[in-house]
C-alpha cells in the first residue's frame, strides 16, 4: 500500500484560503516539501484540520469545537478543507465542510477508481485501517507523539510495529478464522468432543446390538432347516402308521385324498374370493346405487381450460368439424362462442377420471349381480373350509384310535411334532420381529437393547453415523481453528520481540549519528521504549528518540506512507538539526515538514544538499503587518488569495529571515 | 509486495512448534501477502480460509469409539 499527500485546500476557516499543490511542473511528488508558516498563520489548524480530514473524527466535534474553526471576524457562514492523496497512484480526495450556522460538520469522498463521489467520510475499505486516528499519529508526526513513545503508560512503539511490520495482518486472518467457526457452528446442534464421544458411543452400542441380532437371526434360520426337516419327518413317520395299519388303513387314505382335495379347493377358492372384493360394488348392493347417484351428480362433462382451449382453436382451422359437416364462418363463430362452456378449471380433469371410473363399473358389470356372485363364492369358501376341516379331524381321530390302542410311538412322535411346531413358531415369530420393517419416528425413545429389526438398527446408524461425520466436521474445523491461533499468537510474539530487537539496534545506531554530542541509548522497546539509565530525556533528546525509532520502523515497514512533521527541527540544537536534515530523505518516500524560520539555520540547507527532489513554500496571511512584504515578492510562483501569500522557491524561502517573521 | 522478514520468519517457527506441515507457513504466508497489497472480498477469504484448513493436520483424540 503506498499513499502519497498530493496537498490540500482551505477555504474560509480560521487557516488561510489557500490551495497548497505538492505536485511538481513534471507531475511528479517531491520526495521532501517543507512548507514555512510564521507562527500565527495556522500551522496546528492545518495539521488537526488534517488529520480530521483523513480520519473522519470531525463527526463528533461539539459545537464549540466546531466554531473553534471559524476565522475571527469572519461572516461566512461555510467553510472547507479537502485533502488529496494518491492511493497507490489511484487519486482520492476527502473534503470536510463546516456549516457554522448550524454547526454541522459534513465529508465528502471521491475516489474515482471505486465508486466516484460519496457524501460521507467513505475512503476505500484497504485504507481505512491507516486513516485511523491512532495510526495517523504516526505519521502526522508531532513532538506530543514522540514524547507517548518514552511514556510506561503508552503502547505507542508496539502499535508503530504492529501497523508498521503489518502484524496486525495476522490478526485479520485469526479474527476471520474466529467468524468462520461462529457462522458454521452456530448451525449444528451438538459440537463439542463430549457430543462427538457420546454419539460415538450409541453408534458403538448400535453395531454392537446388530452384530447380535446378526448372530441370533443367523442361528434360528439354521436351527428352522433342523426343525422342518424332523417335523416333516415325524409327519411321514405318522402318516405312514396309519396308512399301513390294517384298522385305520382305508379312512385313512380316504380321509388324506379329501385332505388334499379341499386344502386345494380352499386355496383356489381364496384367490378367487380376494380378486372379487376388490370390486367395491360386488361389496353390497347399496354401494353400485351409491356410486351411480354419484355420478349423476357430478357436473356436466368439461375440459381443463389450460390443456384443452388449444383444441377449439385447432378445429376451428379444418375444413371440416368433427361431427362430419362443413366447417363455414357461422361454425367457427358458434365454436369461439361457445367453447367457453366446455372448458373449466384443471380440476375437471380429476372429475371427468372419476366420472369415467364409475361408468365402466356399472357398464360392465350391469347385467350381472356382483354382490350376490361374491356371496356364492364366500360360501363355497365356507363349505371347502369345513371339509378341510372333517378330514382333518378323521385324520386326529384315526391317530387318537391308534395311540389309545396303545401304540405308543405315534403318541411320542406326536408330542415331538407338537413341541416342535410350538417351537418352530416361537423362531418365526422371532425371525418376523428380525425382518420386520423399520416404522420407529427417529427420535424414538426404544432402548438399543430392546431393538430386534435389522432394518431399524440400520436405520438407526444411518442416522447416527451422518450425525457423527456432521459433528466430525464441526469439531474437527474447531480443532484446527485453535491450532490456528496458537500459530498466529505465537508468530505475533516473536515476530514482535525479533523485531523489538532489530529496532532497537538499528535506532541506537541512527541516535549515535543523531546525538552524536550526547548520545542516547535504548536499553530496549517493549510496548514503548526504554532508555539506558534515564527515565526522561530533553525535548530534543525525545524528538531525536521518535524520529530515530520511526526511521527504523518506516524503513522495515512494507506499506509506504508520507511523514507530516509539524516543526522538524524546532526544539532542536543545530549539531543535532544537521545529522537529522541528512537523514530525512532517507526516511521515507514523502516528507512534509511544517517549518517557522528559525528552523532554516543548520537544518534546510544540509536538507537540501542532501535531497535533490525538495519543494519549498512560504505561506503567510495578509495583515497590516506583512503589507510591507508584497513589494519584494518575486515575480513568478506568487499566488494570492483574499487573505494569503503562497510563495514557491528556495531563494523567498530562504530569504524570509527572522526580521519578517517578527513583523508578523 | 512481501511480508516482513521477521513475520515470515516467525511464522515458520510457530508452524513448526504446533507439528504442522511445511504447507501451513506457505498458505498463510500466501494469505498474509495478498492481505497486504489490499483488502480482500468474502469470497476471497474464504477460499484462502478452506485451503489453510485443509492443510492443518490434527490429530485424533484416545478413545475414539
Amino acid at each position: 500500500m503506498k499513499i502519497s499527500l498530493t496537498g490540500w485546500e482551505s477555504e474560509s476557516l480560521r487557516s488561510p484560503d489557500i490551495k497548497i499543490d505538492l505536485v511538481k511542473a513534471n507531475g511528479n511528488l517531491p520526495k521532501v516539501a517543507l512548507i514555512q508558516m510564521p507562527n500565527g498563520t495556522g500551522k496546528t489548524t492545518t495539521l488537526e484540520l488534517l488529520s480530521a480530514t483523513l480520519n473522519g473524527s470531525a463527526e463528533r466535534w461539539n459545537e464549540e469545537k466546531i466554531l473553534s474553526f471559524r476565522r475571527v471576524g469572519s461572516e461566512a457562514s461555510k467553510g472547507h478543507f479537502i485533502v488529496h492523496l494518491l492511493i497507490n497512484d489511484a487519486p482520492l480526495s476527502i473534503q470536510l465542510a463546516i456549516n457554522f450556522e448550524n454547526s454541522i460538520v459534513s465529508y465528502k469522498t471521491t475516489y474515482p477508481s471505486d465508486g466516484g463521489v460519496v457524501s460521507k467520510w467513505s475512503p476505500p475499505p484497504e485504507i481505512m485501517k491507516f486513516l485511523s486516528e491512532e495510526f495517523l499519529k504516526l505519521f502526522i508526526f508531532d513532538g506530543e507523539f514522540a514524547a507517548k513513545l518514552l511514556d510506561d503508560a503508552n503502547e505507542k512503539a508496539d502499535h508503530a510495529i504492529d501497523a508498521l511490520c503489518q502484524l496486525y495482518l495476522v490478526d485479520k486472518i485469526r479474527n476471520f478464522a474466529r467468524n468462520e467457526w461462529s457462522k458454521k457452528s452456530s448451525n449444528e446442534g451438538t459440537k463439542t468432543e463430549v457430543g462427538l464421544k457420546q454419539k460415538k458411543s450409541t453408534r458403538s452400542k448400535l453395531l454392537s446390538q446388530k452384530s447380535k441380532i446378526e448372530k441370533l437371526r443367523n442361528k434360528i434360520s439354521g436351527d428352522q432347516i433342523i426343525l422342518k426337516k424332523r417335523v416333516e419327518e415325524l409327519d411321514t413317520k405318522i402318516s405312514q402308521k396309519l396308512s399301513t395299519n390294517g384298522s385305520t388303513k382305508d379312512r385313512f387314505e380316504e380321509a388324506r385324498i379329501e385332505l388334499g382335495k379341499s386344502t386345494g379347493e380352499l386355496k383356489l377358492l381364496t384367490s378367487e374370493v380376494i380378486q372379487a372384493i376388490r370390486n367395491p360394488i360386488a361389496l353390497h348392493s347399496e354401494i353400485g346405487s351409491g356410486l351411480n347417484l354419484l355420478k349423476e351428480n357430478l357436473d356436466q362433462l368439461r375440459l381443463p381450460e389450460n390443456t384443452s382451449s388449444q383444441f377449439f382453436e385447432e378445429l376451428k382451422k379444418e375444413k371440416v368439424c368433427i361431427c362430419g359437416r362443413e366447417m363455414t364462418e357461422g361454425a367457427r363463430t358458434e365454436i369461439t362462442n361457445n367453447a367457453h362452456q366446455y372448458l373449466d378449471s384443471e380440476d375437471s380433469g380429476v372429475l371427468n377420471a372419476l366420472k369415467a371410473d364409475i361408468g365402466s363399473y356399472l357398464e360392465k358389470d350391469e347385467d350381472k349381480d356382483l354382490h350376490e356372485k361374491l356371496s356364492d363364492e364366500i360360501g363355497k369358501l365356507r363349505l371347502s373350509r369345513r371339509k378341510k376341516k372333517n378330514a382333518k379331524s378323521v385324520v386326529d381321530a384315526l391317530e387318537k384310535k391308534l395311540t389309545d390302542q396303545g401304540d405308543n410311538q405315534v403318541k411320542e412322535w406326536r408330542e415331538e411334532l407338537n413341541m416342535k411346531l410350538g417351537i418352530l413358531q416361537e423362531t418365526e415369530s422371532l425371525l418376523k420381529s428380525i425382518d420386520a420393517p423399520s416404522k420407529e419416528e427417529r427420535n424414538s425413545n426404544v432402548v438399543i437393547e430392546d431393538l430386534f429389526s435389522l432394518e431399524l438398527i440400520n436405520s438407526r446408524l444411518d442416522h447416527i453415523n451422518h450425525e457423527i461425520s456432521k459433528i466430525t466436521k464441526t469439531v474437527d474445523l474447531n480443532r484446527k481453528i485453535k491450532v490456528l491461533e496458537n500459530i498466529c499468537e505465537n508468530a505475533i510474539a516473536k515476530a514482535r520481540n525479533k523485531i523489538r530487537l532489530e529496532l532497537t539496534e538499528e535506532s541506537n545506531t541512527r541516535l549515535k549519528t543523531v546525538l552524536k554530542n550526547d548520545p542516547i541509548t535504548i536499553e530496549k522497546i517493549e510496548k514503548n521504549i526504554k532508555l539506558v539509565a534515564q527515565k526522561g530525556a530533553s525535548v530534543g533528546q525525545t524528538l531525536s528518540v521518535g524520529y530515530a525509532f520511526l526511521m527504523s520502523v518506516l524503513n522495515r515497514g512494507k506499506n509506504d506512507f508520507p511523514l507530516v512533521v509539524d516543526s522538524p527541527a524546532g526544539s532542536i540544537e543545530r549539531v543535532v538539526r544537521k545529522e537529522l536534515a541528512a537523514l530525512i530523505p532517507t526516511l521515507c518516500h514523502q516528507f512534509v515538514g511544517f517549518t517557522i524560520n528559525t528552523e532554516f539555520d543548520g537544518f534546510v540547507p544540509v536538507l537540501k544538499e542532501n535531497s535533490d527532489d525538495c519543494i519549498f513554500l512560504t505561506l503567510f496571511r495578509i495583515t497590516e503587518g506583512t503589507k510591507r512584504l508584497m513589494p519584494g515578492l518575486p515575480s513568478e510562483g506568487v499566488v494570492k488569495t483574499n487573505n494569503a501569500v503562497l510563495v514557491s522557491g528556495y531563494e523567498y524561502f530562504s530569504s524570509f529571515d527572522q526580521e519578517d517573521e517578527d513583523g508578523i | 509486495m512481501s511480508i516482513d522478514a521477521a513475520l515470515e520468519k516467525a511464522l515458520v517457527e510457530a508452524v513448526q512448534d504446533q507439528h504442522q506441515p511445511e504447507n501451513v507457513s506457505n498458505r498463510m504466508l500466501a494469505w498474509l501477502t495478498a492481505l497486504s497489497v489490499g483488502e480482500k472480498n468474502e469470497s476471497q477469504m474464504l477460499e484462502y480460509f478452506d485451503v489453510l484448513m485443509d492443510s492443518i493436520v490434527i490429530e485424533a483424540p484416545e478413545n475414539e469409539d
